[in-house]
């Protein structure tokens, strides 16, 4: 039933991109050569130009640089709070959905606490809790997406555990370690690889949020989020600071999520 | 069931940019004579007792509402009469007598007289633990208040007091009804709780958004430069804390005033034909403290070094404006007492690294210098109401890197920041600035049972080892008790080298408070460190 | 009598959830390093010794313990007082009815936006003539939900108001001073409604009634309104009650930004300084939007559509 289906144009172009921002993270000095958190203090808010792509900051830095290495930060601190989401969500979801009814409504009703509480809230109020960082206010956003995530993973494990041939292995003697190895893993990996990389996306965001508001690295860390928040004050002189960041922020986010749009596709594309 | 055919849903945008179009129409610019006049100021106010007047916006609002018995004249420093029309004192400073002018009223309507005074003085100097009051920072020593007639009140203090005159002109002793001191403290969080005799009355307080002020038609009472009532009938005082939109809003006629414009914004709103004001906090400057007890900066030539590896002409340079002086002591120069201490300052990275290296501390692979296999990694926390704080550290840090030592920036929630800013393991350094036209200035920073910038054994601190300068304490001590003037402004002059000479503080720049206002506003004035006076401003036609 | 029983339920369920989310912050909250007296109290403005900070502390919040505590609080907020906000000096009631009504105007108006760009979005992507634009706007959905909220609300800002002057930002009456700030928010939001949209249309679409409606000749318009849309659209109720819950979230950047003085702006400032009697406040508002928004599309899609089941809903309820 895993028939192979080859990526679609927009498939490739997301997966080029996140290509170029992997490249970013892995070695970012291909693509730039300046310093990203030491900068020449003369050659503050420069424009655009030749010499700097993206113009400079307020302490001259290379704007292009500091996004480059900051990819290096927001990138695999949103891949930590997926990663985190997804192992907590598909604990309690799953254990949820294939437990006794009574297990199944206490759990579900913890999820539905969770998910009553704002999410940026709440991992505003986690990362107080551990303290601030980058590496904490990735755990904090990937507690705040748990709930969301167990929800449709008990959702999804619930219908899957309904199909009749499931059923019907159940009836004909599989286990119940057999019945998941077998039958719902293989079945909810798809999904659930679909939903984490439209989570992806939305931790990206979230974290830069963090950022935004102060809670993730400290500066000089070039950070995405924290590059926009103080390239917001001098929006009326120097555009660039901001610009770039968002643009890069939003490219990244897009083509993720358009990465995730075309795996959904291809599993409603099944009979 | 049939849904509507296709053109209400098409017409929709059509419609919403109709909408936006008639709502935009009020929002023109349209100036006239009596218009409310719109001031911005990024933060909102918190608790109004007067004595926690320090904070800006909390100034920005006390400074319209309150009088007080003194005035401090910004250009000449000398306190002129204001509620109080003459004052002497005893030999030995321990007693004040002050005369109240007759005749002035609260805005409820209550009189201003020795009572009153004697009932504020009394909460400021002692506070007032059932009411959860206080005690004011500028008043030391205080004992009792006395009420000798209606207009006649003296003041007593256990010891000598020579502060005392300047202290009754700041903005923390306000004169407030003794209607609102008989309220709670947590009462005086609300704007229209605070009964003033100032030349505006607060008409309304919306939490963390506006706060709406009258004049008042009566008022004849205010100091020498400004006796009448206020020019303009409404101001309104909005928080909007982005920067860029106090000054998109200014340059878009959306407000008349704002106060914080930063350093980069100056150039354009100068060129789009506004006004700058930059009025001088005249404290202590905007600098960087050290907290010896930590072992890191324990040693004095680490922190010369520091202090000589500190390029501040580049900082002033690059990040502010010729409003920011560069800081040539650990007083601002338009202080009472200062004195010009650029030599010892000069920026000096040969000296400085040899500093370094003679007190062991060695470059490694990486550039960064170690002892001992410990790297000089120093944490600071940021301090958000300095002008670029953040950006400032991080020029700072830049710049130490070439000297080999890394400067932590640290950011956490306030509760943390507070708890690691008492640690002087976790902060061995600090900003400081205090903004007080008062040679008692430096005692209020650096001496252990004030701000104790230091952090000294017996201090705020409970977690410092053993870091006490006795000597220092001594001599801020006898600032703030010394009675003869010249005597006291020759310790002023004492400390500061002192506080150099130890290098304990690297100043930076002179802070001052930046405002904005519309070409075609006047009579925008300032108190003596900085807080603006609404009085004297209006409107005219362009 | 079995609906009765069902309103019952859900009510209960409703209430239960409240309770479990002012458990969960009530100890998150406590477990904060530090506290709000501190924060006031230790600001170097006003000076305290140590000694006077812990006699406010013990006038503030008294030595009681966190569990007398809770269950004080928790009689407290039944009886609608919140207590009082250490930071500010007022009562969080005071505050919360200061607050409410501009998160309140700019959630009702962000939301309905978000309404209007789902519509036009489901339309432009079922029935634009070419196919290239068809796939841009199916596309919009994605592009929306990838804009970090408050860099387009700062470009908002700088464009519509300060460069074309449509409309000012500060100093403007309640409804006008949402307009921009509204349109902000209302792009993430319309965004996974409208994502969901599309996703039932195509579905709705394959259904074999709407194969037979158009074998019969009918227009592509007409058969999109008049059966696709209405058959498409009330799972979406489901995600727009749990959207409204986001734009609380939302307004702590939006109202950051726009320098509106809403619960978002309150909650940020309660964060930094740690002012739990607010924040226990704003958690338990927002629990209660989240609550009430499900509880009212719960209980109205079977008096919509009886023979549609809630698909994102927060209960799968037995086959009706």
């Amino acid at each position: 039933m895993k028939r192979f289906l080859p990526p679609g144009p927009e498939s490739v172009v997301s997966i080029g991109v996140l290509a170029v921002f992997g490249l970013a993270i892995l070695f970012p000095f291909t693509l730039t050569h300046s310093d990203p958190v030491t900068g020449v203090a003369k050659e503050h808010l420069l424009a655009p130009g030749w010499t700097h792509w993206f113009g400079t900051d307020q302490l001259g830095r290379d704007v292009l640089t500091r996004i480059v290495y900051g990819a290096r930060e927001t990138l695999p601190a949103a891949l930590l709070a997926t990663l985190t989401g997804v192992v907590l969500g598909a604990f309690i979801g799953g254990l949820a959905a294939l437990s006794a009814p009574v297990v199944d409504a206490a759990l579900s009703g913890i999820i539905d606490v969770l998910l009553s509480i704002p999410e940026l809230l709440l991992a505003l109020t986690v990362v107080i809790l551990t303290g601030f960082g980058p590496v904490h206010a990735a755990i904090a956003v990937g507690i705040s997406q748990t709930a969301g995530f167990a929800r449709i993973i008990r959702n999804l494990v619930r219908s899957l555990r309904a199909m009749p041939y499931i059923e019907a292995a159940r009836l004909s003697g599989t286990g119940f370690g057999g019945m998941i190895w077998w039958h719902i893993l293989p079945n909810a990996f798809r999904p659930v690889l679909g939903l984490a990389v439209l989570r992806y996306s939305m931790a990206i965001l979230s974290l830069a949020t963090l950022g935004f508001l102060g809670y993730g690295a400290p500066p000089p860390t070039p950070e995405w989020g924290l590059m926009i928040a103080e390239g917001r004050d001098y929006l009326a002189t120097a555009w660039w600071m901001t610009t770039f960041p968002g643009l890069a922020l939003l490219t990244v986010a897009f083509a993720t999520n358009r990465l995730s749009h075309a795996m959904t596709r291809t599993r409603g594309d099944q009979p | 069931m049939p849904v509507p055919a296709a053109s209400p849903l098409r017409s929709l945008p059509a419609g919403l940019f109709a909408l936006i179009c008639a709502l935009s129409m009020p929002g023109a610019e349209g100036h006239s004579q009596n218009r409310t006049i719109t001031y911005l100021d990024p933060q909102e106010h918190t608790n109004l007792y007067p004595p926690a007047g320090g904070f800006y916006p909390n100034g920005g609002i006390l400074s319209q509402i309150t009088d007080r018995l003194t005035w401090q004249d910004p250009t000449t420093l000398e306190i002129r009469p204001w509620l109080a029309t003459d004052w002497s004192m005893n030999e030995d400073d321990t007693e004040y007598t002050f005369h109240i002018r007759p005749g002035v009223t609260f805005s409820d309507g209550s009189p201003l007289d020795a009572r009153a005074v004697a009932q504020n003085y009394q909460t400021y100097g002692k506070g007032n633990p059932a009411l959860h009051f206080p005690v004011s920072e500028a008043i030391s020593n205080f004992d009792r208040a006395e009420v000798i007639d209606p207009l006649t009140v003296r003041f007593h203090f256990t010891h000598p007091a020579p502060g005392f005159l300047q202290a009754t002109s700041v903005l923390g002793s306000g004169i407030v009804s003794p209607g609102t001191l008989q309220r709670s403290f947590d009462e005086l969080g609300t704007a229209t709780n605070i009964i003033g005799s100032g030349p505006f009355v607060v008409s309304a307080d919306i939490p963390g958004k506006e706060v709406d002020l009258s004049a008042r038609k009566d008022y004849n009472w205010g100091p020498e430069n400004r006796p009448a009532r206020a020019k303009t009938d409404q101001i309104k005082i909005l928080v909007v804390p982005e920067d860029s939109i106090r000054v998109g809003a200014l340059l878009a006629g959306q407000a008349d005033i704002i106060r914080q414009v930063e350093a980069y914004d100056e150039e354009q709103i100068r060129h789009a034909g506004y006004s700058l004001h930059a009025p001088s906090t005249r404290g202590v400057n905007t600098g960087i403290a050290f907290r010896p007890d930590n072992p890191l900066v324990a040693d004095i030539r680490v922190r010369k070094a520091l202090l000589h590896g500190t390029d501040r002409q580049e900082i002033v340079t690059v990040l502010y404006s010729e409003n920011y002086p560069l800081a040539r002591s650990v007083l601002s120069s338009k202080a009472a007492g200062f004195v010009d201490l650029s030599e010892k300052l000069k920026f000096d990275p040969v000296l400085a690294g040899q500093l370094l290296d003679s007190a062991g501390w060695r470059r490694g692979e990486n550039g960064l210098r170690y002892k001992d296999g410990h790297p000089l990694r120093l944490g600071i926390h940021i301090s958000l109401p300095h002008p670029q704080n953040k950006t400032m550290l991080e020029l700072v840090a830049q710049q130490w890197r070439r000297l080999g030592v890394e400067l932590d920036i640290m950011s956490g929630s306030a509760a943390g920041v507070l708890l690691d800013n008492l640690d002087p393991q976790r902060t061995p350094l600090t900003v400081s600035e205090v903004g007080r036209a008062d040679p008692d200035v430096l005692k209020s920073e650096f001496f252990p049972k004030n701000r104790d910038a230091l952090l000294q054994k017996g201090g705020q601190s409970n977690k410092v080892q053993h870091f006490q300068d006795e000597t220092l304490n001594a001599m801020l001590l006898d600032i703030a008790s010394r009675t003869d003037r010249a005597e006291r402004l020759k310790q002023v002059v004492a400390v500061q080298e002192y506080l150099i000479d130890k290098a304990y503080d690297i100043p930076l720049f002179e802070e001052p408070q930046v405002y904005a206002t519309s070409p075609n506003l006047t009579g925008l004035g300032f108190e003596a460190v900085g807080r603006p006076v609404f009085q004297n401003v209006e409107l005219n036609r362009p | 009598m079995s609906s009765f029983r069902h309103v019952c339920i859900q009510l209960i369920r409703a209430l239960l959830i409240l309770w479990g989310a002012f458990t969960v912050t009530f100890f998150l909250l406590q477990m904060m390093p530090g506290d709000a007296v501190m924060v006031r109290f230790m600001d170097p403005e006003l000076g305290l010794s140590p000694e006077q900070i812990e006699a406010m502390r013990v006038l503030y919040s008294g030595s009681s313990s966190p569990v007398f505590q809770y269950f004080h609080t928790i009689l407290r907020m039944l009886h609608g007082d919140f207590g009082y906000s250490v930071q500010l000096g007022v009562p969080v009631r005071t505050l919360i009815e200061a607050a409410l009504p501009v998160t309140l105007r700019l959630a009702v108006v962000g939301f309905i936006l978000s309404l209007v760009w789902t519509l036009l979005i489901a339309i432009g992507a079922s029935l634009l003539p070419a196919r290239p634009l068809r796939q841009i706007f199916q596309a919009i959905p994605g592009f929306w939900s990838a804009i970090p909220l408050y860099w387009s609300g700062i470009f908002i800002i700088q464009v519509l108001s300060f460069k074309l002057r449509l409309l000012p930002v500060v100093g403007v009456g309640p409804w006008e001073g949402t307009i921009l700030p509204a349109l902000a928010v209302s792009l993430p939001i319309a965004a996974p409604q409208a994502k969901l949209l599309l996703q039932q249309i195509e579905e709705t679409e394959r259904l074999p009634f709407v194969m037979a409606i158009r074998t019969k000749g009918a227009s592509q318009r007409s058969v999109f309104f008049r059966h696709i849309l209405p058959n498409s659209v009330t799972p979406c109720l489901t995600m727009a009650g749990i959207s409204f819950g986001e734009l609380i979230a939302g307004a702590i950047v939006t109202e950051t930004i726009f320098g509106l003085n809403g619960l978002g702006r309150l909650t940020r400032d309660a964060v930094s300084g740690q002012d739990v009697a607010v924040l226990q406040a704003v958690v338990m508002i927002g629990a209660t939007g989240f609550v009430a928004a499900n509880l009212v599309v719960d209980l109205l899609i079977p008096l919509i559509n009886p023979s549609l089941r809630s698909s994102a809903g927060w209960k799968e309820t037995s086959g009706s």
